[in-house]
């Protein structure tokens, strides 16, 4: 039986990344607000409102993780660029996912944040050199991370929720 | 002269006290404060975007870009403080942010709906919340414990405060 929580894989990093596969995942995260508008398209509240597996998030609560997560992401761009190697700040998704907003707002609201997010995060993407992307943050507990693995590990991200909710529909019939 | 074109409004103040009907007109404000900005820069060209607020200012296109990127901070302080105890949150440094080339050169709405998307999600949360949730608090590094609702009142008065850097700027250059 496949695992529904991973419907694309795991994600694996290889050390490094060269220019063209550089290029290739800042336009994935430059598609990934559009892949995840289309996965949820004509989806009723009731739908919105299921969760992806059993004891799973609902694809509402997906659909406000994705811009939570990114912002994260992006705020850990900005300060690797800016500071020597500094200490980020990790937060528990599970709980950012419960709050009142995340569990029941407008999924339009997350979908228009993660498109003008996104658009800020492509826009710094395509103006670093190579020598930015071997810049690292510390995480508390993952230690340093390299914005290269960490670009690597944000195109993957986007990828992985979208297709938590269109293996949803496909097993549903939706 | 230089602190009067810097601070429009007056500098921030808050005497730790929030009735119920004070911190409803913040989340009014937070509300507001991106068709605000949206207003204030309507109809510039890009040569008014790319001109300093102020002699060795900021231009009026980093003011813009400022805010989503200080307000994301802000959103996950306030967040951090409503599923943690206490944590201690990372400052960053917002004049390092404004020289990157998103924070310079990105178009102006792109940031004016990303503050917009960033206060739609914080003014749902913000009115989800039960007065006690604003007295929890972070800890900033230089400020200390900061409680939420004093994070409410700044977020409603940094907005404005940066709005009124632009509006007194074209009241200044006479571009109506």
């Amino acid at each position: 039986m496949t695992d529904l929580r991973y419907p694309i894989g795991k994600f694996s990093f290889e050390g490094s990344n060269s220019e063209d596969e550089r290029v290739r995942l800042i336009d994935q995260i430059a598609a990934a607000p559009a892949r995840l508008r289309e996965a949820i398209d004509g989806l009723s509240p009731e739908q919105l409102d299921t969760p992806y597996r059993p004891e799973g998030w609902t694809v509402r609560q997906l659909v406000h993780h994705v811009p939570d997560s990114h912002l994260n992401s992006y705020a850990r761009f900005k300060l690797a660029l800016t500071e020597d190697e500094p200490t980020i700040k990790d937060y528990r998704e599970d709980r950012w996912a419960e709050l009142a907003d995340a569990r029941s707002g407008p999924v339009e609201t997350s979908l228009a944040l993660l498109d003008s997010l996104h658009k800020r995060w492509v826009t710094m993407l395509r103006s670093m050199s190579p020598n930015q992307f071997e810049r690292s943050f510390r995480h508390p507990e993952l230690g340093l991370v390299s914005l290269d693995r960490n670009l690597s590990l944000y195109a993957w991200h986007g990828k992985h929720h979208v297709a938590h909710i269109t293996s949803l529909r496909e097993r549903m019939g939706w | 002269m230089t602190e009067d074109l810097r601070f429009p409004i007056g500098k921030f103040s808050f005497d730790g006290n929030v009735t119920e009907a004070q911190r409803a007109s913040f989340i009014e404000e937070m509300a507001e404060t991106p068709a605000w900005l949206r207003e204030s820069v309507e109809g510039l060209s890009p040569e008014q975007i790319a001109t300093p607020y102020r002699p060795g200012g900021w231009t009026v296109g980093q003011v813009v870009h400022h805010l989503p990127d200080s307000h994301l901070n802000g959103y996950t302080r306030f967040r951090l403080a409503l599923t943690e105890d206490e944590p201690a949150i990372k400052p960053y440094h917002e004049d390092l942010w404004a020289e990157l080339e998103d924070g310079r050169n990105a178009p102006l709405d792109v940031s004016i709906q990303m503050l917009g998307g960033l206060h739609d999600r914080f003014v749902l949360l913000l009115k989800s919340l039960s007065p006690q949730d604003f007295a929890r608090q972070y800890r900033h590094p230089d400020q200390g414990l900061v409680p939420l609702d004093r994070l409410v009142a700044a977020h409603a008065w940094h907005g404005k405060h940066h709005i009124a850097q632009i509006t007194s700027l074209r009241k200044r250059m006479g571009w109506v």
